[in-house]
């Protein structure tokens, strides 16, 4: 009698490596025809039912909390790079106090109406600390002269050191809004509207409308002392409004330490700021569609959009059923391909038509923009696919 | 892979064509196999196929996204076979040896007579087995399913996949031996 281990591998011999068999092109034909049918079949009789039905749970595992970290990284840095531009003489006496405090506290309110998100930020000298509304249980000490920042995950007692050095833009956070009144009133553009007393919350202030480089900031001042309470920026991309404005308030400086406290372990980014590729951020767009949007692409691709979107992240990543590592590999290369647009290197602004458009649409631009020395533009479509296209014939 | 399967499942269970109809491209050849394998009839396994796949259709937004997509068709395709099985034991059967008269579309498998009398003597002997043996043994030493697999697929525990494994091989091993010393 032949040995197991013999009958084993002639059964191996007929079944796996010799009988080699490929379906015939009527089979194919006979098995497509019928799955389409009953596609087709599943659709018209309960289309609902085709969605997925698990926008319900929103994800509170730990994995979902360290997918979501490259998210509260790119989110978290939202103020520090906005205002760009040379460092000059303040914008008259509403600016003044602005740049002389040694502290200040003040809220920074993104987007408008029922979307909006609230950024807190007690500030001394170059060193920020920040809370989300949207990003709960996690605080954030940015310091820009050691160019690093620290995101501490209170919930999972897990604290995360991102490099900020290197990158351009990154400068005492109150000249960033110095700059951009200076930046408007060189623009030659540049105009500026007192508007005369407003009321707000029973207050009377003094607003001021300064437009220029496309740009338009308003300032709310106190009439008696000329201090700001409230300064709106508009942009192609983004409104953003700074409220609560307090300067010189009294602040514990250990709130400002980037030790890690103890009990706290450490995460790596995984995210690096100055590594931007055109090609990552491709990919960004493919995970967004695929996997958070469900087959579209967003609405809007704004950091804002990105600080909204923490629990629709969590629940793509769910509905993927992505693994453990899958999530945190997704998760990072999103956050990675978000830099080129976070940083943006490209002349002037980039520009965003995806809402709507469904995953593989080669016929719609969703993206497009300008190089640094190019004269033409690159055009990002529907199915993912980039051009290189001339000025005149750029999406309307 | 698994990445690719996964998004492919995301895809199919948002109603994407294209997502089944390459999940049908990736898996239709292993499938046919394994389905010849176990019914030993290409006419059949083919409507084995066709009829696993319609069927893996209607899970269509409801397909679990965590499991393994091969090991969700291979269990489909054995549940499928096992019940065509079942259904034709008063029937008489097709092999593979008479296939190209009942089945124009099969490319393979090789037509050396060395391999056709393996083959023959093989199908032969597995007929012999109860179909919960012959499923462990093809899934085994066919689809390469460790036992911890199979016990997943079939629902069974690891050791009764063994145990049956082991029972099914030594029939065979019976069998074949008979069948070489005729």
């Amino acid at each position: 009698m032949r040995p197991a281990r013999d009958t084993e591998r002639h059964i191996r011999n007929v079944y796996a490596d010799g009988l080699k068999v490929t379906t015939g092109a009527d089979l194919d034909k006979r098995v497509l025809s019928n799955v389409m049918e009953t596609l087709d079949e599943l659709e018209k009789k309960e289309s609902a039912a085709i969605e997925p039905n698990i926008w319900r749970s929103i994800m509170r595992s730990r994995v979902a909390k360290l997918a979501a970290a490259a998210v509260i990284i790119i989110a978290v840095t939202l103020g520090m790079f906005e205002f760009l531009g040379p460092s000059s003489i303040a914008w008259a006496d509403v600016v003044e106090p602005l740049l002389n405090a040694r502290t200040a506290v003040l809220d920074i309110v993104v987007g408008s109406g029922g979307s909006q998100m609230v950024i807190h930020d007690e500030m001394m000298g170059s060193r920020i600390r920040r809370t989300v509304s949207n990003v709960v249980g996690t605080d954030i000490i940015i310091d820009l002269e050691q160019q690093k920042m620290l995101t501490l995950d209170h919930d999972g007692k897990a604290a995360t050191s991102i490099e900020l050095a290197g990158l351009d833009g990154v400068e005492n956070y109150l000249q960033k809004l110095q700059n951009l009144v200076v930046r408007l009133q060189e623009s030659p553009d540049f105009s500026v509207e007192n508007q005369g007393p407003q009321e707000i919350d029973g207050a009377e202030y003094i607003v001021f409308v300064a437009n220029g480089d496309s740009q338009t900031i308003t300032i709310w001042a106190d009439p008696e002392t000329a201090v700001p309470v409230r300064v709106e920026h508009r942009t192609p991309n983004m409104q953003i409004a700074c409220e609560n404005m307090q300067f010189d308030v009294e602040l514990d400086e250990a709130r400002f330490s980037m030790e890690v406290p103890e009990g706290y372990g450490t995460r790596d980014a995984g995210i690096d700021f100055k590594d931007s590729s055109e090609s990552g951020f491709v990919e960004t767009l493919r995970i967004w569609a695929e996997i958070i949007e469900d087959g579209h692409f967003p609405d809007g691709i704004a950091l804002e959009d990105v600080v909204k979107m923490g629990p629709q992240f969590e629940q793509g990543m769910k509905r993927a059923g992505l693994t453990e590592e899958q999530q945190i590999e997704v998760a990072t290369r999103w956050g990675q391909g978000y830099v080129f647009i976070r940083f943006f290197k490209g002349q002037g602004e980039w520009h965003y038509a995806g809402q709507g458009v469904k995953q593989g649409d080669g016929t719609k631009p969703i993206f497009w923009y300008q190089p640094q020395d190019s004269e033409t533009w690159r055009v990002i479509y529907g199915d993912l696919r980039v051009e290189d296209v001339a000025e005149a014939n750029l999406p309307q | 892979m698994m990445l690719e399967d996964t998004l492919l499942k995301l895809r199919f269970n948002r109603g994407d064509r294209d997502a089944l109809r390459r999940i049908y491209e990736k898996y239709k050849d292993d499938l046919l196999r394994l389905a010849i394998a176990l019914l030993n009839d290409v006419s059949l396994a083919e409507d084995v196929v066709n009829d696993a796949f319609v069927n893996f259709t209607r899970s269509v937004g409801n397909l679990s996204l965590r499991g393994n997509l091969k090991s969700f068709l291979t269990t489909c395709i054995v549940n499928h076979a096992r019940n065509v099985s079942r259904a034709r034991q008063r029937r008489s059967t097709v092999g593979l040896d008479q296939a190209g008269q009942v089945q124009s579309g099969l490319k393979g498998p090789e037509q050396s007579a060395v391999f056709n009398e393996q083959y023959r003597q093989l199908s032969a002997a597995m007929t012999e087995l109860p179909d919960e043996q012959r499923e462990i043994v093809i899934l085994h030493l066919q689809s390469d399913a460790t036992f911890r697999q199979i016990a997943k697929l079939l629902n069974i525990s690891a050791n009764t996949a063994k145990s049956r494994y082991r029972y099914g091989l030594g029939k065979l091993r019976t069998l074949m031996n008979g069948e070489l010393r005729k």
